[in-house]
């Protein structure tokens, strides 16, 4: 697979952050620990980073608040200018410590420090002409937001592409994350079919884990190209169905989470055998991960 | 052309760490406690230990310290590189921790380059000194190829008859070559040394050794006796694990933003937000250490990661040795 994208500038010092800016939050879940950040980069900055914020939809950056550390946040939106303005992305973020409950507590109109973008894309295109099959579970959406936004919604993609499934997990119908993205592709041209593992009053949906509703949809499975994203228990059960039924290896897309520390393939927490996350993936095809020691 | 090659006597080092001066400050293998050797700061050139055995902990710290500052930031919203420019002589460099030099010029180059170590890297002249007697029964610097020193030193340093053989590998180890002619007299260049130990690694074999041997049972045996301790992570030449920490100043109108020496056989090592880790378990963290030293970063880069140098052997509280596991799993064969 190939596709990178880099924005930094050569000589440029790689642990120096740039400062984007909060247009708009908004809470992405009903449990209100979620929130979806817009961000946008000035400029003044973007002139430093090459003229223009470059990513694509599976990379990652690294966020961080001067005083509360870094973390590694993948970008959930797509740069398709008719998704998001120039300079802009989205990022998904769950308060679960204390980088992510400061980032919590800003405001439009506040600032982040971000560097990046790192890893590896989505190929989305490399599979033109054939089925795609997106399965999600919990948070786990983030990352793959970006590319089913590129497939279902921006009309040219759409039209290089077959059937588009959407199946998405999460543990109750209140840590659904994207309900109105969801709603809106299901209205657009895909299937969407959502799952969770115990209901709550008012919810008359499927409960179950969200590989149970493969069965639920009718796949043309060496046609298809699967990306999967979630929880590694998710991936581990949802890959080895997708092998059962027939997709092939190199078209079952996932993406792995680590310790990405730097991001750029020095501190060497995020390496599975010789592979280094942060700077091989996270994106990988399960034919690319299946020999490499502690991948899954 | 003839490769410049000249003799120091042995009365005219203390002329020689001088003329090194002018470069730097000097930093040499000291004895603080006898047969205990540190690099340090020299005060004199009386100070250096010309015949030492491997220092307690490498000669990285220069590079790559224990703790840095990166970034500082202010309260304004300021924020400052903070590259360490120092010119720095690092003299007397055994061939094992040069060979884990150049290990480390490939970690913190490629892609993204590492400014700090690159700034560090290019104000330090680097003098080998040449090993031409194992330095212990700990090391196996012979079976990984690391006992002759790789073509990256400044200098280059071979005990000889009444004296230190010394040749410049560099341009910039030639210009203070070329400072030096007072003092040196005509040599021959040194053979390449050559000694013989006890233990070994077969080099060629190993990653494919480590490879079939990823579910052996033979990890457990060495992981109820690993503590996790990290000792061999601390005093590896070649360890460049490091974890990125905020730090806030007693003021409270900025702080900075550091990196420090990290460990994988520390459990938190592969933790990620919300409870997850990669490798909980004391075996996996011992096996990734081993396998990073002698197959993944080989596979990576062309180079093991481990150069033999017996720091791991020698310090190990529960007295685990990379070369007796390797075995292991070969079976008993080396």
């Amino acid at each position: 697979m190939s596709g990178k994208n880099r924005c930094e500038k050569e000589g440029e010092n790689a642990f120096l952050p740039f400062e984007a800016v909060i247009k708009d939050v908004r809470d992405i879940n009903r449990r209100g620990d979620t929130k979806l950040f817009t961000l946008a980069v000035p400029d003044g900055v973007a002139e430093k980073i090459g003229g223009e914020f470059c990513y694509r939809p599976g990379q990652f950056v690294e966020v961080s608040v001067f005083g509360f550390e870094e973390a590694p946040i993948s970008i959930a939106s797509s740069p398709h200018p008719s998704l998001m303005e120039k300079n802009t992305f989205e990022m998904c973020i769950r308060s679960v410590g204390s980088l992510t409950a400061e980032v919590h507590r800003k405001k439009p109109g506040d600032t982040l420090q971000i560097r990046g973008p790192y890893g590896r894309c989505f190929p989305l295109l490399e599979h033109a002409g054939r089925d795609l099959l997106f399965v999600a579970g919990g948070i786990g959406l983030a990352p793959i937001r970006g590319v089913i936004k590129e497939a279902v919604e921006v009309e040219e993609i759409r039209q290089r592409f077959g059937k588009i499934h959407v199946l998405y997990g999460a543990r109750t119908p209140s840590d659904m994350v994207f309900v109105e993205d969801l709603e809106r592709w299901k209205k657009m041209d895909a299937s969407v079919l959502t799952t969770v593992d115990r209901a709550e009053s008012g919810w008359d949906g499927n409960v179950g884990v969200v590989g149970s509703l493969l069965d639920r949809i009718d796949l043309d499975v060496k046609n298809t190209v699967a990306y999967v994203s979630g929880p590694p228990i998710m991936l581990r059960f949802v890959i080895k169905d997708l092998c059962k039924m027939g997709v092939p290896e190199n078209q079952i897309i996932t993406t792995l989470e680590r310790r990405m520390r730097c991001g750029i393939g020095k501190c060497g927490h995020c390496m599975m055998g010789p592979v280094y996350t942060c700077m091989d993936g996270p994106v990988f095809t399960y034919a690319e991960i299946k020999n490499i020691p502690e991948a899954l | 052309m003839s490769q410049p090659v000249g003799l120091i006597k042995t009365a005219d080092l203390p002329r020689f760490v001088e003329t090194l001066s002018e470069y730097g400050t000097v930093c040499a293998p000291v004895e603080r406690r006898p047969g205990e050797y540190v690099f340090s700061e020299i005060e004199k050139p009386g100070d250096v230990a010309w015949n030492y055995t491997n220092t307690l902990m490498p000669p990285k710290k220069y590079f790559f310290p224990p703790r840095e500052k990166l970034l500082v930031f202010h309260g304004d919203g300021r924020v400052e590189e903070n590259l360490d420019s120092t010119k720095r002589v690092l003299l007397g460099v055994r061939s094992c921790d040069l060979h884990a030099l150049q290990r480390l010029d490939i970690v913190a180059g490629g892609e993204y380059p590492d400014p700090y170590y690159k700034a560090r890297r290019e104000n330090t002249l680097v003098v080998c000194l040449v090993c031409v007697e194992p330095c212990g029964d700990h090391s196996f610097c012979v079976s990984m190829g690391t006992n002759v020193p790789p073509p990256i030193y400044d200098l280059k340093m071979t005990p000889g008859d009444g004296g230190f053989v010394v040749e410049p590998g560099t341009e910039k180890g030639r210009e203070v070559f070329e400072s030096l002619t007072t003092i040196l007299e005509d040599a021959a260049p040194p053979p390449e040394p050559s000694f013989a130990q006890e233990r070994k690694i077969d080099r060629e074999k190993v990653a494919h050794l480590l490879r079939n041997g990823f579910n052996s049972e033979v990890w457990e045996k060495y992981a109820e006796r690993c503590l996790s301790c990290g000792a061999c992570n601390i005093n590896c030449p070649t360890c460049y694990c490091y974890e990125l920490e905020d730090h806030i100043a007693n003021t409270m109108d900025g702080g900075s933003r550091e990196r420090a020496w990290d460990g994988c056989h520390f459990v938190d090592f592969s933790a990620v937000a919300g409870g997850g880790n990669f490798r909980a378990r004391r075996r996996q963290r011992l096996q990734q250490w081993v396998n990073h030293k002698l197959w993944y970063f080989m596979e990576r880069n062309g180079q093991h990661l481990c150069v033999g140098c017996g720091r791991c052997v020698r310090d190990c509280p529960a007295g685990i040795a990379i070369d007796e596991i390797v075995r292991d799993l070969g079976g008993g064969s080396v």
